[in-house]
């Protein structure tokens, strides 16, 4: 049975701050009501699937991240289709259930998807956690990476409906715990490299000491473990990998435990940079050299970005990072998800590669104390044109309860909408079975299911249901939702789907721009589709966009409104 | 955390409380006395900040069985959960210490903090302007509001609110911790309302000097300092907030 959930936006505006401060739950607005529309439609999709991460109660750092999802057309058929990482126990850490793979075969009224992981030669039954989707080989197909504790996997996409192991052909070593992964042209070569995201030394023989938190006995870690090195991964073009490091290209990463990565050009100087969310410690930003004696080179500004930590020094856990244009400077904001007892963080670009915290002017910090996020994602939900915010929540500790710990282990779904510059928490109405249910989330990813041009959501909860949240809001009929994918069918260009590149929608002959990025790396442990969401005036004859690639070219489009569009360097009509 | 709103007689270290030292009467109405702890309570107060918190919660429980629905005792076993940063199980007792008695001062200042941490900025700024109309010369509170203003973005009033705690607590003994902390989220506003980083460094220069395990505006003011001091400025902050940090936070700990 369909379980639906419809949230009713109030057309009242909350102009008074103390409205603000005394509505746990009230509603934003818009001059015209938007019903904002998540269906849980899990059991009509033909994903029935129990994710595996040890056991519950979970008693080891290990089995508390879960696995993560990937959302990528290995298919080549228009749609995203879906990847799940999935663990093993500790008394089996070595062999697990297996990862599945899920063709989507929705259609324009409902979303379904077939598990395909036998046909498609996916054989992957290690501990695995994270999944990164990138066209490594220029094929035209969609790849996939996938972080495990032990050795990660690279599976090519053959192209035929099948995945084949390369890991060792390609020279990825690395037996390290790796949480995340995303590609990205670091080198500016036309071919995706690869950032490995490391996290700690765990051996399920010898589990450390449990440790104490608020009173409590847990489990222990991150502190007290040994951190590890992450590694930058170079694509030579021939389908193997060099270690950035030994390339000069990069130095020695400092252990830390990393938890999560974005690859995009932070700083808008037309290269990509490298963003490292690290769990408890500082975060890292590998920035391009600017001086040409070290030119090539990625060097971490530290400190220096202003994203290490939040605006008081504080290192925070940066579970979730999803990145967003939120005061109109085409440089990303970053939004970062983090422990109970804490708050996420919101910094603002300043530009010059910095950030400052500016958490509380946007209205994301106090009120989100009582809970530990993780995957995270920005969308324009209700067309009002700016970027509104979800957020996938839950405890690591089973012990957790309000009386514990000031937060519950399991925890409900957020969905924050924007207004006049201040994200304001959507209410769950009673019934709800998605916003308002307390539960053990983790990764997600975004995606556009069933082809309407908005943004649908997979959620995986540890050792619990995957879940497909549909999302059936009805804009107003003056706004059009659209997804728009890229293809770089440039020669010499093998990062096909064009992670990195930004695209820009011209909004008047004043040239105001609303930006989206496509990017790898973000959602934790997970990939979303590389695609990106507008929701843009449907009574117009041409939209005009400009898309800035990878490698610093811009190119000129102009289409008719649709919920679907893919750009083709090949077909812009201006190239600069 | 503010123990100086608890009026304790012969505690060494402890600011006294507010009403014995008040401002001018055209500033602020009479504060209304704070209820002295009685020797018993007095000792368990004490274990209590030398964070034998568990020690002291079977003595309170003790005292309770004997003074049923006594303001201090309630008040007590919320300061020791409170001290504990266990929020949502300090919030019960002091919850019904307020109740016990509408008009005990240091129940409602930290029912305020125990709703901020909790995240529920509503409750927290009824308690904390509740507090002040019975103590209005609690600097503490003031600054409480000052954060919560800071959260809602009114920059305005969260710079009147801040003002207020230091003018209060710097006519007070053993206020420094909190003159400083004002001052450092004073500079904040000073800094991204007015962008006057002259005087936002001023005031975070004096924040440190006054209460130097301050991490947080050791921190700003290397930040501030990159964009306008000299090399050796900006290194002597950027060490004062890796030591401050290390003394205050051993990287063992959780980030709260």
């Amino acid at each position: 049975m369909k379980t639906k959930l419809c949230l009713l936006m109030a057309p009242v505006l909350l102009a008074q701050t103390a409205c603000e401060e005394n509505a746990q739950f009230t509603v934003a607005t818009t001059e015209q009501p938007v019903m904002i529309d998540l269906q849980d439609v899990t059991a009509e999709s033909g994903v029935d699937f129990t994710s595996t991460s040890g056991r519950l109660p979970t008693t080891e750092i290990l089995e508390v991240n879960g696995g993560g999802i990937a959302l990528f057309d290995y298919d080549r058929d228009g749609d995203p289709d879906l990847f799940i990482a999935n663990g093993a126990t500790l008394d089996s850490p070595q062999v697990g259930p297996g990862s599945r793979l899920f063709r989507n075969d929705s259609g324009p009224s409902h979303i379904r998807f077939t598990d395909v992981t036998e046909q498609a030669g996916i054989n992957l039954y290690r501990w695995a956690m994270g999944a990164a989707a990138g066209d490594y080989d220029g094929d035209g197909f969609i790849d996939l990476h996938v972080s495990c504790w032990g050795q990660n996997a690279l599976l090519r996409n053959m192209g035929d409906g099948s995945f084949k192991e390369i890991t060792q052909e390609a020279g990825l070593s690395d037996d390290a715990w790796s949480t995340s992964s995303a590609f990205g042209d670091i080198d500016a070569d036309g071919d995706l490299d690869l950032y490995v995201v490391n996290y700690l030394q765990f051996d399920p023989d010898n589990p450390p000491e449990a440790a104490t938190y608020k009173g409590q006995r847990v489990l222990a870690g991150p502190h007290g473990l040994p951190a590890q090195s992450d590694r930058l991964w170079i694509n030579q073009g021939d389908g193997s990998f060099l270690d950035a490091v030994s390339l000069g290209i990069i130095d020695p990463v400092e252990p830390a435990y990393g938890l999560n990565v974005i690859i995009l050009d932070f700083d808008a100087d037309g290269r990509q940079d490298i963003l490292v969310g690290n769990d408890s410690m500082a975060n890292a930003l590998y920035r391009q050299a600017d001086t040409p004696e070290e030119s090539g080179r990625m060097i971490n500004l530290g400190h220096d970005s202003g994203l290490a930590t939040n605006m008081h020094g504080g290192e925070q856990a940066t579970m979730g990072m999803a990145v967003a244009d939120l005061d109109g400077d085409a440089v990303p904001e970053l939004f970062t998800t983090n422990f109970s007892a804490d708050t996420n963080t919101l910094h603002q670009s300043m530009g010059e590669a910095n950030w400052v915290d500016r958490t509380r002017q946007y209205g994301l910090g106090l009120r989100s104390r009582p809970w530990l996020g993780w995957t995270t994602g920005f969308m324009d939900l209700d067309g009002d044109e700016d970027e509104d915010l979800i957020i996938l929540n839950g405890h690591v500790y089973p012990d957790a309860t309000m009386d514990t710990m000031d937060s519950n282990y399991e925890q409900p779904p957020q969905v924050l909408l924007q207004e006049d510059g201040r994200f304001l928490p959507l209410a769950p109405k009673p019934g709800d079975t998605w916003l308002g249910q307390p539960r053990r989330d983790r990764a997600g990813a975004f995606g556009d299911l069933d082809g309407d041009g908005d943004l649908d959501l997979v959620t995986a909860e540890l050792n619990g249901p995957v879940r497909i949240i549909g999302n059936f809001t009805s804009l107003p009929p003056q706004r059009q939702a659209t997804i728009i994918h890229l293809l770089d069918d440039r020669p010499d260009v093998q990062n096909t789907t064009g992670l990195g590149a930004s695209i820009q929608f011209i909004k008047d002959e004043n040239k105001r721009k609303t930006i989206r990025w496509i990017h790898s790396g973000g959602a934790f442990q997970s990939a979303n589709d590389a695609a990106a969401h507008f929701t843009l005036p449907a009574a117009t004859e041409q939209w005009e966009f400009h898309v800035t690639w990878p490698d610093g070219v811009i190119t000129r489009h102009k289409t008719s409104p649709a919920a679907s569009l893919t750009l083709k360097a090949s077909e812009a009509m201006e190239v600069e | 955390m503010l123990i100086g709103v608890i009026f304790l007689p012969g505690c060494q270290d402890q600011p006294r409380q507010a009403q014995e030292q008040p401002l001018p009467a055209q500033e602020v109405p009479s504060p209304i006395p704070t209820p002295p702890l009685d020797r018993d309570l007095s000792r368990h107060f004490k274990l209590i900040q030398n964070g034998q918190t568990g020690s002291a919660r079977v003595r309170i429980r003790q005292w309770l069985d004997r003074h049923e629905d006594d303001s201090r005792g309630l008040f007590l076993m919320g300061l020791s959960h409170h001290q504990d940063k266990r929020y949502a199980r300090a919030l019960d007792w002091l919850q019904q210490a307020t109740q016990a008695q509408p008009t005990y001062p240091p129940a409602w200042h930290f029912l305020g903090w125990t709703y901020f941490y909790l995240g529920q900025t509503a409750q927290s700024r009824r308690s904390f302007e509740h507090h002040l109309q019975l103590a209005p010369a609690e600097g503490d509170s003031h600054f409480a509001l000052g954060l919560l203003d800071l959260e809602l973005w009114r920059l305005d009033e969260a710079e009147v609110h801040f003002n207020q705690a230091i003018k209060l607590q710097e006519s007070q003994p053993g206020r420094a911790k909190g003159v400083s902390k004002a001052m450092a989220r004073l500079s904040e506003i000073i800094e991204i309302r007015d962008r006057n980083q002259e005087r936002a460094t001023q005031l975070l220069r004096r924040s440190v000097e006054l209460y130097p395990d301050h991490y947080e505006a050791w921190y700003r003011l290397w930040k501030l300092l990159e964009t306008t001091a000299d090399e050796s400025e900006v290194e002597q902050a950027r060490l004062g907030y890796f030591n401050a940090r290390d003394r205050v936070r051993p990287r063992t700990e959780f980030p709260e």
